[in-house]
């Protein structure tokens, strides 16, 4: 090779650079728009909470005075925003009266979110997914759940339960996110 | 003719590249053995093609997902056997993945040189968990919608990153509207695409180093090699030459596609006499469900039964950790030894990891079953 002492040398040393760099520009020019795009749902969180149902009607005073201390499962219609759409649907809860006081606690279970239900014969909550077990006031009696079924807040209104932020996720996993730690 | 199109092919493609791979030799013993990578590789080719044609139909919103499946195992011809194929074939493909990643590890194929053969192949297996995962929520039924709520919360769990985890991967913190695209797009373009570059260069690897060969062989030379005092540490396994050898084309082709053939035929054979059509049944009211994740996942569903209340994040923690261990068992375990019998710690260890883990499914299924 006829090469000079350092005149190539420098200019494919040049070259090395000049490709890491323009890659890495392009990796940097991509990666933020990609990432942003993908994660958009995350920051918008509380935005489509805000656009779902606030307070969804679970039943009449009347007939919630009916319930003892057996929880009693209710049906509720709510509005969920999810991205772009806007979608009708339900979710259920329990009912019970603890102290003469009423209650609304989640059918969600906290271990992993399946669907519980109550158990008339064992008379207690049970989760299919693992075996979570939950007493009639929703409180952890066996199986992974790692805390009891997250109390749910309501208002009476015009006589009419009405159940706060049905479509909020709060009531899986071990911490309540609503109550500083 | 014949040669004047080949020669013509020649010139431009350059078939001597092809040619020599088609003579690779390879070793005669245990060649039977060899078929299960081949076989994977069947199988995933055969999702291909039955997923690409059920994307013809197949609506992935939340509204007529369920309709267009319906669509496809009732009216439309064929369909209830594509669906069937694509569904039967992905079950037999992790019997038949776990199979060549039980051979490879008890022969000690992923030994030196073959390090990186060994860790492709382990992002391989991620990625086909991955595609069984998110196709799994495709149907759009009841139970696909709690196994996505499950998965999501268990990722929640996460220490620090869980609940960020959850709405990246669930796009919100339920499963919803904007979680079916996701996993439509990670089905069907984002994992597949990640799952043919490491079949390539999977493929590459094992052409670059030759079938692994016999373990036999491979232990008498090493015998031979250390009784004449090279050491240990200096023996390479893939410098051994097994001493019977044979073209891979057509004595290993035909192996293989005899094994590709009977697979087919039983896929096949399966998807008639049990289709997954008519299609799952009416919605049950929401107190009757019991979620029922796929067999695959079985084992993983028991293992965190074991981590109640506070402990459920290291459950996860350690789950998480033996899959990200995978790739890193070359590094482990370094000895040149490739026999099963003479490295019994190894091959115990797999064996029991393999035993726990099916013992964990049969579990999880006899729970699932008598709920």
């Amino acid at each position: 090779m006829n090469q000079t002492a350092e005149e190539p040398i420098g200019r494919r040393h040049f070259m090395e650079r000049a490709i890491l760099s323009i890659f890495g520009a392009i990796g940097v020019m991509l990666t933020p728009p990609i990432l942003g795009y993908i994660l958009s749902p995350v920051f918008r969180i509380r935005e489509d909470l805000s656009q779902s149902t606030r307070w969804a009607p679970v039943a009449p005073v009347s007939e919630m005075e009916t319930v003892g201390d057996l929880p009693r499962t209710f049906d509720v219609p709510y509005r969920v925003k999810e991205g772009w759409r806007v979608r009708e649907t339900s979710r259920q809860v329990y009912a019970v009266r603890k102290g003469g006081e009423l209650a609304l606690f989640s059918t969600f279970c906290t271990h992993l979110g399946c669907p519980t239900a109550w158990d008339d014969a064992k008379r207690m909550v049970i989760c299919p997914c693992h075996g979570g077990l939950y007493n009639n006031f929703g409180e952890v009696i066996g199986g992974p759940p790692p805390r009891n079924l997250a109390s749910l807040e309501y208002k009476v209104e015009n006589g009419v339960v009405y159940l706060k932020d049905p479509a909020n996720v709060y009531e899986v996993g071990w911490k309540d996110p609503r109550k500083r730690a | 003719m014949r040669q004047s199109i080949r020669d013509w092919f020649d010139e431009r493609v350059g078939l001597d590249i092809f040619e020599r791979m088609l003579q690779k030799p390879l070793p005669k013993r245990g060649a039977w053995f060899y078929t299960l990578g081949s076989a994977t590789l069947t199988l995933i080719t055969l999702q291909f093609i039955t997923g690409a044609f059920l994307m013809f139909y197949y609506v992935p919103d939340g509204e007529f997902a369920e309709s267009s499946i319906r669509y496809i195992t009732e009216q439309v011809r064929y369909g209830w056997y594509l669906r069937s194929m694509h569904r039967w074939s992905a079950n037999l493909l992790f019997i038949v993945i776990g199979l060549h990643i039980f051979r490879v590890f008890v022969s000690g194929s992923f030994k030196r040189p073959r390090e990186m053969t060994w860790i492709i192949g382990a992002f391989i297996f991620w990625t086909v968990i991955g595609i069984g995962l998110t196709g799994g929520l495709l149907p759009w039924d009841s139970n696909a919608h709690w196994i996505g709520t499950v998965f999501g919360n268990t990722l929640s769990y996460f220490p620090l990153v869980g609940r960020f985890l959850r709405s990246a991967l669930l796009g919100g913190e339920h499963v919803g509207t904007l979680t079916l695209t996701r996993f439509y797009a990670l089905h069907v373009w984002v994992l597949p695409l990640v799952l043919g570059i490491l079949i390539t260069l999977h493929l590459y690897l094992i052409r670059k180093h030759g079938l692994f060969g016999s373990v036999i062989e491979y232990r008498d030379q090493i015998r031979a090699l250390e009784a004449q005092g090279v050491r240990r540490e200096s023996i390479i396994v893939t410098k051994m030459t097994p001493d019977e050898t044979e073209p891979f084309y057509p004595a290993q082709v035909f192996r293989d596609s005899i094994i590709a053939f009977s697979l087919i035929t039983l896929v096949s054979l399966f998807s008639t006499l049990f289709p997954f059509s008519p299609y799952r049944g009416e919605e049950p009211p929401p107190t009757r469900i019991i979620p029922r994740p796929e067999w695959f996942f079985w084992s993983v569903d028991e293992w965190l039964m074991y981590f109640p209340g506070k402990l459920i994040p290291i459950g996860l923690v350690l789950i998480t950790l033996f899959f990200l261990f995978l790739p890193f068992i070359p590094f482990v375990e370094r000895h040149p030894e490739v026999s099963p019998i003479r490295r019994p710690v190894s091959t115990i260890i797999g064996a029991w990891v393999y035993l726990f883990i099916i013992i964990l499914a049969m579990m999880a299924g006899a729970r699932i079953f008598n709920y």
